[in-house]
């Protein structure tokens, strides 16, 4: 039976491969790559909870998200989808929110998490850190939506979108 | 329909005027659609093809920040959005004109004033400005007189901006892998007989004040075959951990790691970053070719007579651009910016401004995005009252009765020639392949 942590590591590893010198069409890979991993994922849990007898994997998690006038919007969302996924397939509607597609090039999917659920996450990845570099209203707890992945940990959590409009670069 | 068109768009709907189709214009025309049930949108951009910088500005090797084209492109498919191309505000049709047909108009229209260098050789053959050599290799139908002689072996770029750092990059990547970009084929064919293997950066200031990203140096020090130099004394060991510096630290970070990791070795193409030159002149022998830069130490801004000579081929200014109100009557302009309170210039006329042509020429998409959301809420915020006062707004449909003689591209006009070009473009293997006139590009737009 194939474990939850070495699907992990697999979809790590593909993310570390597709992760140098990206050009466009090898970050459009990337993304297809991504996809690819959470539904392979998705399928071979939904195979576990199948065969494996009285435990049931949970796939489904609850996540609150805080648009930028405020307003909570609380929804059922697959695990190993990352919160940018959450957003386009829930139809959340949030303006100009990951306007590059995923693929790095923009920081408009800037998210703010809790420190507890912050301090959990994997380090971003370089790219990721040269986006949030230039994010308006950035904290210590900030990530990019579209390379976070949803786990069963975060079942309940609360991401915020920041409200500030200026930028936060002005030396 | 449009008969009926006349008879929808009496004054129950607002009708909102954008000058300019880049990331701004459809920020301000996506916030506006969404959260307004009825407004009408026109759109006006001086070229006949839209989105501005991402199409002409962005670099062929950086496709992914173009993906914002797609929301747009959707944007664009709404019955209230009217896309006009190839009417030049300004000469075409004023905004004077314009506020009194519309009950919003939002300036959107980018910084587009070249900034000179202001020194003595500044004209000489082979000096260009980053307009210019981006604009020439992106296609950009104003810039393709551009004559680059890139027979020389070395290129001095003033500035360290990412402007600068595209340019350079352009200059020292090899063109196997801009081949199937969209770049134009001239460009690309005319780089690939390049001779400069030599890229000075030439920064006015230090490290702690470079403009570009650490992102941006990457692309540049992570290609191979390249060796880089960087005057490492300059990079001082004070990282500031304070967030809003945080893009300056990982840069510093990262130029210490490549400042110890690279000698000079006997490389093919070197890149040498200099800091604290202020361009002094360029010097150019009798028939006018440059022949080298002559620079002033500048250390703590305080001028010395120490000159230092880079002898080049090429000369690239990267200093940025200005922005320059459209009608200075109208829009009230200091030190660099428009006036405005959340993107309201004037209120009588029902005059907002979004983007570069309001703060200046800087930012990313993320800020453009953020100005047009703030300007856009501005605008729908004082729609109640617009449509008071300014009661006979009549639109696109009034406002055609100045534009006779023009030849007007559509958005349906843009999408003809928008797969024009994937089409050419598929036949070289290409993303797309850019038709580089305005004349021609007209014509396209109508079959």
């Amino acid at each position: 039976m194939i474990s939850r942590k070495c699907i992990g590591l697999y979809a790590s590893m593909l993310k570390s491969l597709s992760r140098t010198q990206c050009s466009g069409v090898a970050r459009m890979h990337q993304q297809v790559k991504r996809s690819e991993v959470s539904a392979l994922c998705r399928s071979l849990l939904r195979v576990r909870t199948f065969h494996s007898s009285p435990i049931v994997a949970q796939d489904k998690i609850t996540i609150n998200l805080i648009d930028r006038k405020g307003k909570k919007h609380t929804v059922q969302a697959n695990i190993d989808d990352t919160i940018l996924d959450v957003v386009l397939d829930k139809e959340l509607n949030f303006e100009s929110f990951g306007v590059c597609e995923g693929t790095v090039s923009c920081s408009t999917c800037h998210v703010v998490f809790s420190e507890d659920v912050y301090s959990k996450l994997e380090e971003p990845l370089m790219d990721e850190m040269d986006m949030l570099d230039l994010a308006c209203g950035l904290t210590e707890t900030s990530r990019l939506g579209c390379q976070v992945y949803l786990t069963e940990e975060m079942d309940g959590m609360t991401v915020t979108l920041p409200r500030e409009i200026t930028d936060a670069r002005e030396i | 329909t449009y008969a009926q068109r006349r008879f929808q768009s009496s004054n129950t709907n607002p009708q909102i005027c954008i000058v300019g189709s880049g990331p701004a214009g459809f920020g301000v025309a996506q916030f506006i659609l969404k959260n307004h049930p009825s407004a009408q949108v026109d759109m006006f951009e001086k070229l006949p093809v839209p989105f501005g910088l991402i199409r002409y500005g962005v670099s062929p090797d950086h496709q992914d920040v173009k993906n914002c084209i797609n929301g747009y492109t959707k944007t664009a498919s709404s019955n209230r959005f009217s896309f006009h191309g190839n009417v030049d505000v300004g000469k075409d049709v004023t905004l004077v004109q314009l506020c009194s047909n519309y009950h919003a108009v939002v300036l959107c229209h980018g910084a587009q004033e070249e900034r000179r260098l202001g020194i003595n050789g500044q004209d000489s053959r082979n000096v260009f400005t980053s307009s210019q050599f981006v604009g020439w290799y992106n296609g950009n139908p104003s810039y393709q007189n551009v004559d680059i002689d890139l027979s020389g072996n070395t290129a001095v770029i003033i500035g360290v901006g990412n402007v600068a750092l595209d340019c350079a990059r352009m200059l020292l990547k090899p063109t196997k892998m801009l081949e199937d970009t969209d770049i134009t084929s001239s460009a690309c064919n005319k780089l690939s007989t390049s001779n400069i293997n030599r890229v000075h950066l030439v920064g006015r200031r230090g490290p702690m004040q470079m403009a570009c990203t650490r992102k941006e140096l990457s692309e540049i020090t992570d290609l191979e075959g390249i060796s880089k130099k960087l005057n490492y004394i300059f990079i001082c060991n004070n990282c500031l951990t304070d967030l809003k510096r945080r893009k300056q630290q990982r840069l510093i970070k990262y130029l210490k790691k490549v400042a110890k990791v690279s000698p000079l070795s006997n490389s093919e193409k070197q890149l040498f970053v200099e800091y604290l030159l202020t361009p002094h002149s360029v010097m150019s022998d009798d028939d006018g070719s440059v022949t080298g830069g002559d620079n002033v130490y500048d250390p703590d801004i305080i001028p010395t007579d120490e000159t230092h000579h880079i002898p080049c081929q090429l000369v690239l200014s990267c200093i940025g651009n200005d922005n320059k109100p459209l009608d200075s009557r109208l829009v009230p302009f200091s030190s660099g910016k428009i006036d405005h309170i959340g993107g309201r210039v004037n209120a009588e006329l029902g005059l907002y401004a979004s983007g570069w042509c309001r703060d200046g020429a800087q930012g990313v998409l993320a800020d453009s995005s953020n100005s047009s959301m703030e300007t856009a809420a501005t605008v729908l915020g004082d729609i109640e009252d617009l449509m008071q006062r300014k009661s006979n707004c009549n639109g696109h449909n009034s406002v055609f009765n100045f534009l006779n003689e023009k030849d007007i591209v559509s958005w349906k006009g843009w999408t003809t020639i928008d797969q024009h070009e994937i089409n050419q473009g598929k036949k070289l293997g290409k993303i797309r392949e850019k038709v580089l006139s305005v004349n021609e590009l007209i014509e396209i737009s109508k079959t």
